[in-house]
């Protein structure tokens, strides 16, 4: 038994021993067990859907996602604690976020991310540490709102779904709740600087750009809102106060609201009366809102600072040209903007709404059924209807868009579309205020509907005003076009250099003021009253003497200002593609470009020129036909050589401002021929004929323009021409002017597009046919440049 | 907490040696002393252990092997930070005899009340063993523990035997010191089995800190606990079926873990102990008499369906071997069980093996290997060669080695390979 055992145990032990001794050098002293990590238990839930399926079109998922973060938000509330019970403190969301639990955005450094949450707690209200009730609260709030948030915007987003208002004004309701919850008070500064840390905001322009636009935008709030006690502070409570008085107060216009919010908007007659009269009550309620001595003006000078920090700063004579704005009467001027504006600007909506929805009418109708000018358009403000002329004779504000943007050229650019539309109707409004304040009296001396300027006068305030809508639209358009560039993160544009623009703000206005007129398509019973009105209508604007406009002209000027940015546009597409056919200016384009430190922003005036055919045949085909058909190089090509700055300086670049002179002679030249030819046979031939039996015929209607066309482009320099050519030029067109028998000799000229030796046609005149645009040109031109000088290339147009 | 009861414990000893006539007669004790080095550390330690047991010369007549009173008291201690100590009564029991058996109160296991045998008939490689109360503080060698309650074991006639207990008083399974705190990061002895020291946030590491929630000590301890056997005894084999109710020996924690967020983060881990109530039915076969000495056990706990089984085979005096293992059924305890289980089971696929021997009558070689089977497999080998130098005194030089992967039982103290030196005295 012994021996058994003792066996037993030495082959257990020997075994072992063996096993051991193999592996004891691996056994010895292994590594100690790392630390246990125990990771999150993977969770059953699944993940949450996208949080945009909050805003989705299914109500249930939208609740489901909205449940399913809330709750993730409140379980992180249980799972953190710290030394006060439900708080956390900022020194504990730095912690989160050195530590990674709380992750920071990719590119955003820890501190400027711990700010930014702290910005955002101080802006929701938290003034100490962020506790679960008022986190709460929030999500409280937002579980109320989701519904109708997600509703209004469904509805946005849905074709055809009409927006109403009732939607509107509880989620703002909503917003005014939200509001009184944050609670707090900041001035200017404090928010600005606020906002630019919680949006994480490092470019410098934006950044430099925060606190002025606080600044800007607590004074339009200080202009609207009664409700605020202190002036510049901001209080999200009294921000609160005020919408909710506004909503309650504006309530009667909910028919109007949405008309506007609704971008289509399937409506009758009916309808239409609706919203005019919800206008009516609305403006009442306007009337008496912006009355309240509680209300605070706009400074003009916060919007200019503002202005210049976004890169768009507006010419140094703005503030003085802001000075007519004292002839509109009230507390206003050029510094103050009080809120008894807004009544006066809102009166000018209320009064031009009326023939909009009268036009939306045919717009909206054309644009469902197909009958826009283009095929694919489907919605009413983008539609240009096919026929005018059968709308204008039951539509005044048809035939008043008619009369002041003619249809026979800018289509491309500038069409008569619901826009464009719309926006006659207004400008129309806001001529009727220019004729109002303006006309003193007419030259029977009473109120006559017209005012009279001097263009000779660049204190002449209408001259101002012109100025004043010029300048601020290019300052609004640019400003809002570097907000957007910003928004890009593209570099703002650099400033125009205005010292290379030709031509003077009011050098230009005073162009354009003196062939208002000309632009007017007046039929001729308005012509007929106007001139029994006053001479100078009829006898066509003489030089050195006032100017007299009406409403419709004034209408036409604002128009056509308004519309030589849409023409600017339309031309850089042919002035590029010309240039790049053209390789000696193409390379002469890039090492302009290199060379210049503004950019790419000066044009080169020799592609200019050279794509002047491309930009004749889209925007004026009757004027580049005739042009071609008389001879383009001596007509057409001529004169715009003559009147584009540098002709004779050999000037190699132009700003895109001078493009305007190009639009401005052209359709004052479409306009002259289109107001002088007379119907025949049912139409019109686009040409000016003799009738020797009429004292005036078309052309001495259009000697008479032309005359004057070549005596303002005299006066305001924009031809250059010596003093002694000049007074020569003038004189002899005057001499011309002066008796039918010599205007014979004029009307000579315009059809052989020359000014030599006219004399010795003074007895043969009958054997020419008639002037054609292209002949007016050339006889312009021939007097605009009397050297006889020619371009020795004329470009073609493809 | 552990210390807590541990004093408790202590106490309850302290109040049966008040009885100064109960003991008086014999007193059998041993003491030894060693150094101990162990495979990381630079410096050695001394370790002192030593056993007091005093016990009486009346023994029963029913069991002779058993006294009328005694009292066992188990102790040692460790040098060093990382050592621990332990001071443990063990077995200290009042017998009285009964015609056909004897009743005991104080604390002591039913079934070595039962026992008529040397050999424990619980030790933590069998199964009843493995799931009953242990003091695990002398975490290589740990001890079934007794109960402090009352009980009687009575013999039936025609070899039947009976044994009940019942117990006022819960103590559960000690361990190796534990220190959690909520401010530092749990720390222990060399043996303890740390709790997790991070937290993975989605890539993101923090360390875990711990708060105990043991709520009312007396509603642990004050838990009563039962146990019935009935067997059958011959002269080849030892046959009986018993159950018995009590809490749970380890801690159910049911964590829960927050952040905390201060000046750093740490995820605080609130643990709430509780023991939940098990119910074991069991049975034990033990051919004591036969030529391998077999001995079985199996356990069923009624609730998590755990079934444990454990066979030992003892072919001569000096070499035993077995093997112990639980299959896990599907009960609504593991079904719950949290996915942050640290280490392996003990009675968890192991296989054991035992060996001395004597050459010349005083050198005694010796070895004991465990080793896991299971997946995280892991073993514990401990030889050992003492040399008795007289009667009292015994030299001896101890091994361990401990090897396995990183979670399993033994691999988690895979560094903590030793050597110790020393002498043993027995008076």
């Amino acid at each position: 038994m012994v021996k058994n055992r003792d066996t037993l145990f030495t082959l257990a032990c020997l075994s072992l021993l063996m096993h051991s001794s193999c592996s004891l050098h691996r056994w010895w002293g292994e590594a100690p067990v790392s630390p246990q990590t125990i990771a999150q238990s993977s969770s059953n839930e699944s993940a949450c859907p996208e949080v945009s399926a909050i805003f989705g079109p299914d109500e249930n998922e939208s609740i489901r996602t909205f449940e399913c973060y809330a709750g993730q938000l409140e379980k992180a509330w249980d799972q953190v604690e710290g030394p006060a019970p439900d708080e956390i403190s900022e020194k504990q969301l730095k912690t989160l976020l050195r530590r990674g639990v709380i992750e920071t955005p990719v590119g955003t450094s820890t501190d400027d991310f711990l700010s930014r949450l702290i910005v955002g707690k101080k802006i929701l209200g938290f003034k100490g540490n962020i506790t679960k009730k008022g986190f709460q609260d929030w999500l409280t709030l937002a579980r109320e709102q989701r519904p109708l948030f997600r509703k209004l915007y469904q509805t946005y987003i849905t074709e055809g779904e009409a927006i109403g208002y009732a939607p509107v004004r509880d989620a703002l309701h909503g917003v005014a709740q939200a509001l009184g919850k944050m609670g707090w008070t900041m001035d200017s500064r404090e928010l600005g600087e606020s906002v630019v840390e919680l949006l994480g905001i490092s470019d410098s322009d934006l950044r430099s750009a925060a606190v002025p636009t606080a600044e800007a935008a607590i004074n339009v709030l200080n202009m609207v809102c009664p409700t605020f006690s202190r002036p510049d502070v901001w209080e999200t409570k009294q921000m609160a106060s005020c919408l909710l008085n506004a909503l309650d107060q504006f309530e009667d216009g909910a028919p109007w609201f949405e008309f506007l919010l609704n971008r289509t908007y399937d409506y009758s007659i009916k309808q239409a009366q609706l919203i005019h009269r919800s206008l009516s009550r609305l403006s009442k309620k306007i009337h008496i809102w912006f009355k309240s001595p509680n209300l605070a003006p706009i400074y003009t000078d916060r919007w200019i600072r503002l202005a210049k920090r976004m890169n768009a700063e507006p010419p140094a004579s703005l503030l003085d040209s802001l000075k007519v704005i004292r002839q509109f009467g009230g507390r206003s001027n050029e510094n103050e903007i009080y809120p008894e504006a807004v009544i006066y600007l809102f009166d000018i909506v209320k009064d031009a709404q009326m023939p909009i929805l009268e036009g939306m009418l045919y717009y909206v109708h054309a644009a469902a059924n197909g009958q826009c000018t283009e095929p694919d358009v489907d919605y009413w403000t983008r539609c240009a209807l096919k026929n005018y002329e059968k709308v204008r004779y039951v539509s005044p504000a048809f035939d008043l868009a008619l009369q002041v943007k003619n249809i026979r050229y800018g289509q491309h650019a500038s069409p008569l579309n619901g826009y464009a539309f719309s926006k006659i109707q207004i400008l129309d409004q806001i001529a009727k205020r220019i004729i109002e304040v303006f006309d003193q009296e007419g030259p029977n001396g009473k109120p006559d509907g017209l005012i009279s300027i001097d263009p000779y006068n660049d204190r002449e305030e209408l001259l101002q005003l012109v100025t004043v809508v010029k300048n601020t639209r290019s300052t609004v358009v640019r400003f809002l076009d570097n907000i957007g560039r910003k928004l890009k993160h593209l570099p703002i544009e650099p400033d125009l250099p205005t010292a290379d623009s030709t031509w003077s703000d009011a050098g230009f206005a005073r162009l354009l003021t003196m062939t208002g007129e000309i632009l007017v398509q007046r039929p001729k019973s308005d012509h007929d009253r106007l001139t029994g009105l006053i001479k100078n209508v009829t006898n066509l604007f003489p030089s050195n003497q006032k100017l007299w406009l009406d409403q419709k002209a004034i209408t036409t000027i604002l128009t056509t200002v308004d519309s030589f940015a849409d023409y600017r546009k339309a031309y850089v597409t042919p002035i590029v593609e010309s240039a790049m056919q053209d390789q000696s200016i193409l390379s002469r384009l890039t090492s302009l470009v290199q060379k210049s430190d503004d950019g790419d922003h000066l044009l080169d005036r020799q592609a200019v020129m050279h794509a002047l055919p491309e930009l004749l045949k889209s925007e004026f085909p009757r004027t580049y036909e005739s042009c071609q058909a008389f001879g383009f190089q001596k007509s057409c090509y001529r004169v715009f050589d003559e009147i584009l700055p540098g002709s004779k300086n050999n000037t190699e670049t132009i700003h895109p401002n001078d493009l305007d002179i190009i639009t401005l002679f052209a359709l004052a030249m479409e306009s002259l021929v289109d107001s002088c030819d007379r119907e025949t046979n049912g139409g019109f031939d686009n040409k000016l004929s003799w009738d020797l039996f009429d004292g005036e015929d078309e052309l001495d209607c259009g000697f008479a323009r032309s005359k004057d066309v070549v005596q303002r482009l005299i006066d305001s320099k924009i031809l250059d021409l010596s003093a002694a050519e000049s007074a020569a030029a003038n004189l002899a067109l005057e001499l011309v002017n002066s008796t039918f028998i010599t205007r014979v000799l004029g009307k000579v000229g315009l059809i052989r597009g020359k000014t030599d030796y006219l004399y010795l046609n003074l007895f043969i005149f009958w054997r020419y046919d008639d002037a054609t645009i292209g002949s007016i040109y050339s006889f312009i031109g021939d007097i605009a440049n009397p050297s006889g000088t020619e371009p020795q290339t004329t470009p073609q147009a493809r | 907490m552990s210390r807590c009861i541990k004093l408790l414990q202590i106490g309850l000893a302290s109040c049966l040696i008040q009885a100064p006539q109960s003991f008086a007669a014999l007193v059998r004790s041993d003491f030894s002393l060693s150094g101990q080095r162990f495979a990381l550390e630079s410096n050695a330690t001394s370790r002192v252990q030593g056993t007091l047991a005093v016990e009486s010369e009346e023994h029963l007549l029913s069991n002779p092997r058993l006294s009328s009173r005694q009292f066992h008291l188990k102790m040692f201690h460790e040098s060093g930070s990382y050592g621990d100590w332990d001071v443990n009564p063990d077995d200290t029991l009042f017998r009285f005899s009964l015609s056909n058996g004897h009743i005991w109160t104080g604390l002591g296991h039913p079934l070595r009340e039962a026992q008529s045998q040397d050999s424990d008939p619980v030790p933590v490689s069998s199964a009843i063993g493995a799931n009953w109360v242990q003091n695990q503080t002398d975490a290589l060698t740990p001890k079934t523990l007794g109960w402090v309650g009352a009980g009687a074991h009575v013999q039936l006639g025609g070899g039947f035997y009976s044994t009940l207990a019942v117990s006022p008083i819960f103590l559960p399974t000690f361990g190796p010191r534990l220190s959690l705190s909520e401010s530092e990061a749990p720390s222990g002895s060399r043996f303890t089995r740390l709790p997790p020291l991070y937290f993975d946030l989605d890539g993101k590491i923090l360390p875990m800190r711990y708060r105990l929630k043991t709520g009312d000590i007396s509603k642990i301890i004050l838990q009563p606990q039962a146990f019935v056997g009935i067997g059958r005894k011959d002269s080849t084999s030892d046959f009986g079926l018993m159950a018995w109710s009590a809490p749970s020996p380890d801690p159910d924690t049911n964590p829960s873990g927050k952040l905390r967020v201060t000046d750093d983060i740490n995820v605080i881990v609130t643990a709430v102990p509780k023991f939940p109530r098990q119910t074991f039915l069991a049975a034990r076969w033990a051919g004591e008499g036969l030529k391998l000495s077999p001995e079985l056990q199996g356990t069923y706990e009624i609730r998590s369906r755990e079934l444990t089984l454990s066979a030992a085979l003892r072919p001569s005096e000096n070499f035993a071997f077995g093997w112990l293992n639980t299959f896990t059924g599907k009960g609504p305890q593991s079904a719950a069980a949290p996915e942050t289980t640290t280490t392996a089971n003990y009675a968890e696929n192991l296989a054991w093996l035992e060996a001395r021997t004597m050459i010349a009558g005083r050198l005694e070689p010796s070895l004991r290997i465990e080793r896991h089977l299971a997946k995280a497999s892991g073993q514990w080998l401990a030889p050992r060669v003492s040399y008795q130098w007289n009667s009292g005194l015994a030299l001896f030089l101890n091994g361990s080695i401990l090897t396995g992967q990183e979670r399993s039982y033994f691999g988690n103290w895979r560094s903590l390979d030793s050597v110790s030196m020393g002498a043993h005295y027995r008076w």
